[in-house]
């Protein structure tokens, strides 16, 4: 990060609303997943069948599913698993597609077509589709799940990276950058980087957040995370045949799932205005 | 010996209507601690021929006859000989030094890069020296500078900025495309004169392109007038400034605008040279200039005129000098 962006940098993003209220909601999620690895209202994984499908109350907070589980127990033990996904499957895009986008904008030529078409091979296949072929192939379960997103999202920040990493290879501080000698690689760290991160950060957000999206789905169709490890997608696919009789349990992991997205995607608003030095000053 | 010469400059692009030659036969010399005023209209080759110098050609271009600096020829340099050489040897500094800047690192961060590059200073011994080069080029205040942005200064102080990176290495050679034409006219002056003091004090040669005649007449002791991607006319400046050969260069001249104290009715209308530069794949065989020339005959459009000399050291690329001289 440019000093310029440190200097006051919280004092200016603290008077940002989407960035306090991202924030804010993305630190609960956090919280509420960490606190679960010490301390839960009820055992998450205690089947108490003479307790099920009982409506919100004092020990229950958010009542409980078919199984006599505590839905707020489970829902704090899930977001584990939401945040795990979204750290490796980001983690995973970021590494490899930044790393191949800066390439192709950096060599051009036979390499950056190669790269680039075979991110279009990989962009042909919808995301469900592609992560429930990936998971076919390497069988369902949490950590196949994430890796299947995760190699999802390496065309997805390949080719956001090339083309912003493009823009900036046109512009004349780059050519003044190599008229000072600096090879293709120094530029790439020190000029094209650094001009694209604000982009970067804000579509690691937007991923984080399509990844817990992602998750739920794959667990919903019993792809990914397997019993009777809580999941909020599969606590969303356990509910939709109770729809009528206990709404609650389609509910509650749908507005979790919901804030947490939000969250996220306020988080990488804030994050684009206020990273760029340029806004720095105006706002 | 010539401390650069360049010999045949060929180069062409590629482009929507096929190759294209944008640089043709261009050949000039640059004396150790020389000045060199390329002028020419936009499109004539005279920021190509200056990103030649430094290998800096865009994608595709194809090149061929040699670049001598110090009788080494840099068209045979690989990648890694040319990073060796550009901002050590040769200097460049841009026309627009707000987008030649790096808006997200600061001024002390690019003026320092240079000398961590090619004299490998540590941190410490860079930021001195970086504040000295600011301090040189007329940066108030140079060590609370260095952690600006470019957005926080003025073009005039961005320019005097670039002028201090090309001179961290103390290079032979400085290559100043167009320094004044993105600033005010007041600054213009301050920027040329202390080009021109920074060339004297370091001996280092300069070659400053410009399409003002008026800066190259104040900077530079040599001039080379460019058209079409050929140098139509070259020798000193006083020389060709006194006594233009080329009806190119007659022409440019023409069009200068003077504050001369007459009254309206007694000054001329200002004269323009009619038409405008075709595109680079409408230049035929022959001279470049045929098309606008008020002298051409067919012989011109025939084949590319010869150099014919003028006076010494002073060429013009004409085949009709005689008559119409």
């Amino acid at each position: 990060m440019p000093d310029a962006v440190k200097a006051g940098f919280w004092s200016r993003a603290l008077r940002h609303r989407s960035f306090v209220v991202g924030g804010v909601l993305t630190l609960l999620l956090l919280a509420l997943a960490a606190l679960s690895l010490f301390w839960t209202p009820q055992n998450p994984y205690a089947i108490v069948i003479r307790l099920r499908l009982r409506p919100p109350s004092a020990d229950y907070w958010l009542g409980t599913d078919p199984f006599g589980r505590d839905v707020a127990s489970l829902l704090m033990t899930g977001a584990q698993n939401s945040i795990a996904v979204g750290v490796v499957a980001v983690g995973i895009g970021l590494l490899a597609g930044v790393t191949l986008g800066l390439v192709a904008a950096a060599r051009r030529g036979w390499l950056e077509e190669l790269i680039m078409r075979l991110s279009d091979f990989t962009f042909a296949f919808p995301a469900i589709l592609s992560a429930i072929m990936i998971t076919a192939i390497l069988g369902p379960g949490a950590v196949n799940s994430i890796l299947a997103i995760g190699i999802y999202n390496i065309p997805v920040f390949a080719r956001i990276s090339r083309g912003a990493a493009n823009a900036i290879w046109a512009r004349e501080f780059v050519l003044a950058a190599r008229a000072c000698g600096k090879g293709r690689f120094s530029i790439t760290v020190e000029h094209v980087l650094p001009n694209i991160v604000s982009v970067i950060v804000v579509q690691a957000t937007i991923q984080f957040a399509i990844a817990i999206l992602a998750e739920a789905a794959l667990s919903y169709l019993g792809l990914g995370t397997q019993p009777p490890n809580p999941s909020w997608g599969r606590m969303l696919n356990e509910a939709q045949t109770l729809i009528y009789s206990a709404p609650q349990l389609a509910i509650f992991p749908g507005i979790a799932i919901a804030l947490a997205v939000l969250g996220l995607n306020l988080l990488g608003d804030g994050l684009r205005d206020l990273i760029d030095p340029r806004l720095a000053r105006k706002r | 010996m010539a401390l650069l010469q360049v010999e045949r400059l060929n180069l062409t692009l590629r482009t929507a209507r096929g190759r294209v030659p944008a640089l043709r036969d261009v050949s000039f010399a640059l004396e150790r601690s020389g000045t060199l005023g390329l002028v020419g209209e936009s499109g004539s080759g005279k920021s190509l021929t200056a990103l030649a110098l430094l290998g800096l050609l865009p994608e595709g271009a194809e090149v061929s006859g040699r670049i001598l600096l110090d009788g080494k020829n840099l068209l045979d340099l690989d990648e890694a000989g040319w990073c060796r050489l550009r901002g050590n040897r040769i200097a460049m500094t841009f026309q627009e030094p707000m987008t030649a800047l790096n808006p997200v690192q600061t001024i002390g961060q690019q003026v320092m890069e240079p000398l961590a590059l090619h004299r490998r200073l540590t941190r410490a011994a860079a930021a001195d020296e970086a504040v000295r080069l600011l301090d040189r080029v007329g940066i108030p205040e140079p060590r609370r500078r260095l952690s600006a942005y470019p957005h926080q200064m003025s073009g005039g102080q961005r320019q005097r900025v670039m002028i201090a990176m090309a001179l961290s290495c103390d290079p032979a050679l400085l290559v100043a495309d167009e320094p004044t034409t993105a600033l005010d006219a007041t600054v213009q002056g301050a920027i040329l004169a202390l080009l021109k003091e920074l060339v004297a004090e370091r001996g280092m040669a300069m070659l400053l392109i410009s399409h003002d005649l008026n800066s190259i007449a104040e900077t530079c002791r040599a001039i080379a007038v460019m058209y079409g991607g050929r140098v139509v006319e070259q020798g000193p400046a006083d020389a060709v400034f006194a006594q233009p050969a080329h009806p190119y260069t007659r022409g440019l001249l023409a069009a200068l605008p003077s504050i001369a104290a007459e009254p309206e009715a007694v000054r001329p209308r200002l004269a323009t040279i009619p038409g405008s530069v075709p595109d680079l794949a409408d230049f035929g065989a022959g001279c470049t200039f045929a098309d606008r020339c008020a002298f051409v005959i067919d012989p011109c459009r025939a084949a590319a005129p010869p150099d014919a000399i003028v006076a010494t050291g002073h060429a013009a690329a004409c085949i009709r000098l005689e008559d119409i001289a």
